[in-house]
């Protein structure tokens, strides 16, 4: 883990939420990248690295992705699913990040193979150590198999 | 009704009663051991001419009334009448004389005339010239002038013909003198002269009294004043007993004149008694009169025929000459007659009331039945026409019996191919062994009806929804399955709208709370920035955390903005007026005027009008929201442009609104129009804009879509109102 460097996607249609996360992970010196796309074509684009995202070095695979439900274009949901259907993809921890605490998102989410389900809070003191935990324990802790 | 029955006995009884012969109910009295000895007194020798004697000895008729009975044939000399009287025998059988001998004053009396007209007449040859009393003037007539021509004398008197001017000889009986014409005419017994003229081979012609007016009594049975009165009874019992002789000699006149040839009169041939026999009936009538009937007013004019000849007085009295059986009353003719006619009063009494009874409970029960009837016929009526199907069918075939008009109106099937059909044929989800599984529990009457939804197939082939009651008409003779149809159609279609209502509702509101959230979420979290940033006096920070607050803030508004817009529509109270395409398309481009002549965007509206008519608002909001749109997604284009018109205008308008903008790609085209979507995150909106249209454009029952040819190609908005531009405005321009 030493010296390689930590790519998470960020798949937020908003930017002060996008902002909200990058300036925390800054905060805690956690990931050398966040890479933010803002709707769920975008996303797809990234993690199979069409058009814009063609370039590995820039665009590389994330060791993380976090998702938004509410994406134009194409929903969080197909996003999760088109991840989790394919065997190249499916290992990437897939967290989903939303303002939803509706029952149906969340089972949505876990049928889906959501690895966790997180509820944006209103309030920074709690939407911090949020974050820290997620990136504690996904990045430092987690093990992810080893695709390279 | 069972007192009647016994009344119609008891009358029916009586009437039998009644009818009876007397012999009959006399019969029981009488003492038959002893006889009494009696005599009669012939008027001649034995012949038919007292045939009914000898049947009633023969028959034992005379004994069976307890008489013993001796005929006593005429002597030479000795008048019959006079024998009676004298007592040689109380009884006699005699002709006219009789009438004149009681005109004379002696005392015999009439008990029945046997022979119902006289049998002495004028006969004469056949071949002369002589027809009628009047030929005779001049010729020479053998005749007796005694009480027994009286007739023959009051026919000639009555037509005419004096006794001066007619020649009479004097009777001698001898058939020769008419044989050698010594005389022109005899007076005879038509009951035995004619047959010896005839024997002897001349036929004959008979003038007789009864032709001109005259009609005697002929042989007449009697007895004297003394045994009327000394023996009213033998008297009663010597009548019947003769008279039953008389009908059994006129029932069997062949055996008595056998009776007579062996027993009485050996002297006669039997050609000769039964040409009597034949003569007698004629005069005796036994099929038309009752044998010793016995007319009072006939004796009368006979008497008064003696009085016109001279013989007699005019001041005659015929008191106790016909005879009046001293009957107790109850045996008299007329109560007989009065308790027939009260019995048959009675009789049809009693059958009027029955009758009228009957015929009052019939109308009861018919008024009843009328109505009863009457009641049904409504019943069926407003059945068969009600729009709900009605199906009747056979418990056993479930062939239909009955299908109401509603039911093959929907159907589109006639009664006769319904006939032949069954449920099945109309019920695609069953077959004839499932359904007849399933209408089970009401053939054994474990259920008393079932209710059930399933689909129907017209004949037509198309389907439509059904809710189904179906029940056992359970009579013993022929049950029958009966179904009440409702169409659910109407039900089905207004369930869906229901459900797609409710699931509207549903993410409209998931989707207001998280559209609302995200911002909050976004102005507290950097308001603690703000804190934390102010502390720090860190400005690129400040300004930062400040931006994202207030451009949430501004998404918030125009969401709040949007919701409002969007939940008044179809509630607000409209404002229908017409409106034209022109007027509506110009205050919309006026509504966006700024943006557009900021972004330096050429608009074109076709020069075209079409009147609408519809809340003028709302239609001016699909055109504002349209271009409103266009000028947002219009990209980094150079020469950006939007053009609004209509296309097919006569037939069926449809109004478009296509710019050079951004476009969408074809996966989205669907996707654009629902709620909370927006496919660029960076431009400012709700989500709401192109929904909203389209709720507006079906509330005109119109639709809209989009066609690009995807991103960078531009888009162009279509749709239609088609009760906006219903209207008699059309095609005024």
């Amino acid at each position: 883990m030493e010296g390689k460097p930590i790519t998470i996607l960020l798949v937020e249609d908003e930017d002060a939420h996008a902002a909200i996360v990058k300036r925390n992970f800054n905060d805690f010196k956690l990931a050398n990248k966040i890479n933010h796309v803002k709707d769920g074509q975008a996303a797809l684009d990234y993690l199979y690295q069409r058009d814009a995202y063609s370039d590995s070095s820039s665009s590389p695979r994330p060791e993380l992705i976090l998702l938004d439900l509410r994406l134009p274009k194409v929903d969080g949901l197909e996003v999760l699913k088109t991840i989790k259907t394919d065997p190249t993809l499916m290992p990437i921890p897939v967290v989903i990040m939303t303002t939803s605490s509706a029952e149906k998102d969340i089972t949505q989410a876990y049928d889906n193979y959501a690895n966790s389900y997180l509820v944006k809070p209103l309030d920074l003191q709690q939407f911090m150590p949020m974050l820290e935990s997620i990136g504690f324990y996904w990045l430092v802790w987690n093990k992810s198999p080893n695709i390279d | 009704m069972q007192k009647y029955k016994k009344l119609y006995c008891l009358a029916f009884y009586s009437l039998i009663v009644m009818l009876l012969p007397p012999s009959l109910q006399a019969r029981s009295n009488i003492n038959s051991t002893r006889l009494e000895p009696i005599s009669v007194q012939l008027r001649y020798l034995h012949q038919f001419q007292f045939a009914g004697f000898y049947a009633a000895i023969d028959q034992g008729y005379y004994e069976e009334v307890g008489l013993d009975v001796t005929l006593i044939e005429a002597k030479l000399g000795k008048k019959t009448v006079d024998e009676v009287l004298s007592g040689t025998a109380q009884y006699g059988q005699t002709q006219t004389d009789l009438l004149h001998a009681r005109l004379q004053g002696k005392p015999v009396v009439a008990l029945a005339p046997i022979f119902q007209h006289s049998p002495t007449a004028l006969m004469v040859r056949a071949d002369s010239n002589i027809y009628s009393p009047h030929d005779l003037i001049g010729k020479k007539v053998m005749l007796q002038l005694g009480d027994n021509a009286i007739n023959t004398l009051a026919m000639l008197q009555n037509e005419g013909v004096k006794l001066s001017d007619i020649e009479i000889v004097k009777q001698s009986y001898v058939i020769d003198e008419m044989v050698n014409k010594t005389v022109d005419a005899m007076g005879v017994y038509i009951i035995n002269r004619p047959f010896l003229l005839e024997q002897a081979g001349i036929k004959s012609r008979i003038l007789n009294p009864i032709n001109y007016g005259i009609d005697f009594y002929g042989d007449t049975l009697f007895t004297t004043e003394d045994e009327v009165k000394n023996h009213p009874e033998r008297v009663a019992r010597f009548l019947q007993a003769t008279l039953r002789g008389w009908q059994y000699a006129m029932d069997n006149s062949g055996e008595i004149v056998n009776l007579i040839i062996n027993q009485y009169a050996t002297r006669e041939s039997p050609e000769h008694l039964a040409f009597e026999a034949q003569a007698i009936k004629k005069l005796m009538l036994p099929n038309l009169v009752e044998i010793g009937n016995m007319n009072p007013g006939r004796w009368k004019r006979m008497a008064d025929v003696f009085v016109k000849q001279g013989k007699v007085p005019a001041n005659y009295s015929l008191n106790g000459f016909i005879y009046t059986p001293n009957k107790p009353w109850y045996k008299q003719y007329w109560v007989r007659y009065l308790f027939i006619a009260l019995i048959l009063l009675l009789v049809t009494t009693v059958c009027f009331v029955y009758y009228w009874q009957l015929s009052k409970r019939l109308q009861r029960v018919i008024y009843e039945r009328n109505i009863a009837e009457e009641n049904s016929l409504r019943l069926g009526h407003v059945l068969e026409q009600s729009s709900n199907e009605i199906y009747i069918f056979d418990v056993n075939t479930f062939h239909f019996i009955q299908v109401n008009q509603g039911g093959r109106q929907n159907l589109g099937y006639s009664m006769k191919e319904l006939h032949s059909m069954t449920p099945v044929d109309i019920k695609p989800e069953y077959t004839l062994q499932n359904f007849s599984e399933f209408i089970s529990p009401l053939k054994e009457r474990k259920q008393q009806q079932l209710i059930f939804e399933t689909t129907h197939q017209r004949k037509n082939g198309s389907y439509y929804p059904v809710e189904v009651l179906l029940q056992m008409y359970d009579v013993p003779d022929k049950p029958v399955y009966y179904a009440i149809i409702n169409d659910i159609t109407d039900r089905k279609r207004i369930d869906k709208e229901l459900l797609e209502k409710n699931t509207e509702l549903e993410q409209f509101i998931y989707m207001i709370s998280h559209d609302l959230k995200s911002p909050l979420v976004t102005v507290k979290t950097f308001l603690s920035y703000l804190v934390q940033d102010i502390e720090k006096a860190d400005s690129s920070r400040i300004s930062e955390d400040i931006g994202f607050m207030s451009t949430a803030t501004d998404k918030m508004s125009i969401l709040l903005d949007d919701l409002l817009e969007y939940s008044r529509i179809g509630r607000q109270s409209k404002n229908i007026q017409p409106c034209s395409f022109k007027q509506l398309t110009s205050d919309a481009l006026k509504l966006t005027a700024g943006n557009i002549s900021k972004n330096n965007i050429t608009v074109q509206v076709k020069d075209i009008d079409l009147s609408l008519i519809g809340d003028y608002s709302e239609l001016l909001q699909i055109w504002q929201n349209l271009i409103e749109n266009s000028i947002k997604y219009m990209g980094d284009q150079t020469n950006p442009a939007i053009e609004i018109g209509i296309h097919n205008v006569i037939a069926n308008p449809t109004f478009y609104v296509r710019d050079n903008g951004i476009g969408i790609e074809s996966q989205y085209h669907e996707k654009v129009f629902e709620i909370f979507e927006q496919l660029n995150p960076e431009i400012d909106g709700s989500g709401l804009g192109l929904a909203l249209i389209k709720r507006i454009v079906g509330l005109y029952q119109g639709s809209i879509h989009v066609e690009s040819k995807g991103y960078g190609q531009g888009s162009c908005f279509l749709f239609t109102l088609p009760t906006a531009n219903n209207s008699p405005h059309n095609g005024e321009s």
